[in-house]
């Protein structure tokens, strides 16, 4: 498909396959998602837990950023539906308003440095922001949060909830695991890359 | 009551079963009862645009594709002998990335060009207005529904204020 692209107009048929891609990463990305924070169940390895999505969803990721042709429209897009998804299953406004926000910014990065190694690293780290975000309604409004958990969870969880949500560190926990999670799972995509896609075609 | 933490885990994961389970089996009829074509005329009668439609479009269609193909892929492996908890696994964890995602990706992108090529072929583009042949409108029995649904939210949000 490649030499199709080489023209350097871009029509809408790029147009096109840049919506798909966006709608099946972004499905993919929220199963992943679902999947690899469901360790956060246990109390202990709640800040663990947003290492672990940055980490599986490292790989989709950088193929998906290396396959779209217009990286602010698709990646605002992508992290719009995730919001939404968000929205829809009960987490606050502000997650929305982050998740568009990290969505223009990586967008913007991917833009400005372009889809080599290091664009597609930075935009990662960015978007690992946005999975991170889930739990800040804890720290935001506590007293509600925790009021809403107790309708689902039982009380040993939210007791374990209330002690995390009384110093700002796990906060920052979260966040930097989260970076962590990141900074690992690039490295870890650009030999995946290197040593699957690029070799078939998928990606270049 | 102190039950230990296996006895936390499964307390809150049945909590989460018996709360998640309406909102799954909405999802699940949702997914599996609403067509394509008639989502996205729906769609464009309440005048969203296109860029936003045919993502979302084609996120319902591949949620049922994602589970079929990782089933499809998990039984392969489990032919091979890479299972999660195996010897294979165990002594490189990372492995198990490797073996199920890589081909769950290939094969997903290699869907979505598919879909993208037949979608172009067939007209789709983000400029165009589609027509289709299934009449979708609002009508007295999406009033009833809508009007039910907004009278049980009014009656649960008085209960839970007295």
């Amino acid at each position: 498909m490649s030499n199709v692209r080489s023209t350097g107009k871009k029509s809408s048929n790029t147009l096109v396959r840049d919506l798909v891609n966006v709608g099946i990463f972004s499905a993919l990305y929220i199963v992943l998602g679902f999947m690899s924070s469901s360790i956060g169940y246990v109390p202990a390895l709640i800040v663990f837990s947003t290492a672990s999505i940055a980490l599986v969803t490292s790989v989709p990721i950088f193929l998906f950023y290396s396959k779209i042709e217009r990286p602010i429209l698709c990646c605002l897009l992508f992290c719009g539906i995730f919001g939404g998804a968000m929205l829809v299953m009960g987490q606050s406004i502000i997650m929305f308003a982050i998740s568009l926000a990290v969505g223009l910014l990586s967008g913007t990065i991917l833009k400005i440095i372009g889809k080599n190694f290091a664009g597609l690293y930075m935009a990662n780290i960015v978007l690992s922001l946005m999975s991170s975000s889930m739990m800040l309604p804890l720290w935001l409004y506590t007293e509600e949060y925790l009021e809403y958990t107790r309708g689902m969870c039982d009380e040993g969880y939210v007791a374990k909830l209330a002690e995390l949500s009384n110093s700002i560190w796990p906060l920052v926990g979260i966040y930097t695991f989260g970076i962590l999670g990141a900074v690992i799972g690039g490295l870890v995509a650009r030999r995946i890359m290197k040593k699957h896609f690029e070799r078939i075609g998928l990606a270049r | 009551m102190d039950v230990g933490l296996a006895g936390t885990l499964f307390v809150s994961t049945m909590m989460l079963v018996s709360h998640v389970m309406p909102i799954s089996v909405i999802f699940y009829y949702v997914m599996t009862t609403t067509k394509v074509n008639e989502f996205m005329a729906g769609m464009s009668k309440m005048h969203i645009p296109n860029k936003v439609t045919i993502p979302l479009a084609v996120m319902i269609r591949f949620f049922p594709t994602v589970f079929d193909e990782a089933r499809d892929i998990g039984n392969a492996m489990r032919m091979r002998g890479i299972r999660l908890f195996s010897l294979r696994t165990l002594k490189n964890p990372l492995a198990i990335l490797e073996y199920r995602l890589i081909p769950l990706l290939v094969s997903l992108t290699k869907i979505g060009d598919e879909l993208s090529v037949a979608a172009t072929t067939r007209g789709l583009s983000p400029e165009t207005r589609r027509s289709c042949v299934v009449k979708i409108g609002f009508h007295v029995q999406d009033v009833a529904v809508f009007v039910y649904c907004i009278a049980v939210v009014v009656l649960f949000c008085s209960r839970s204020v007295t």
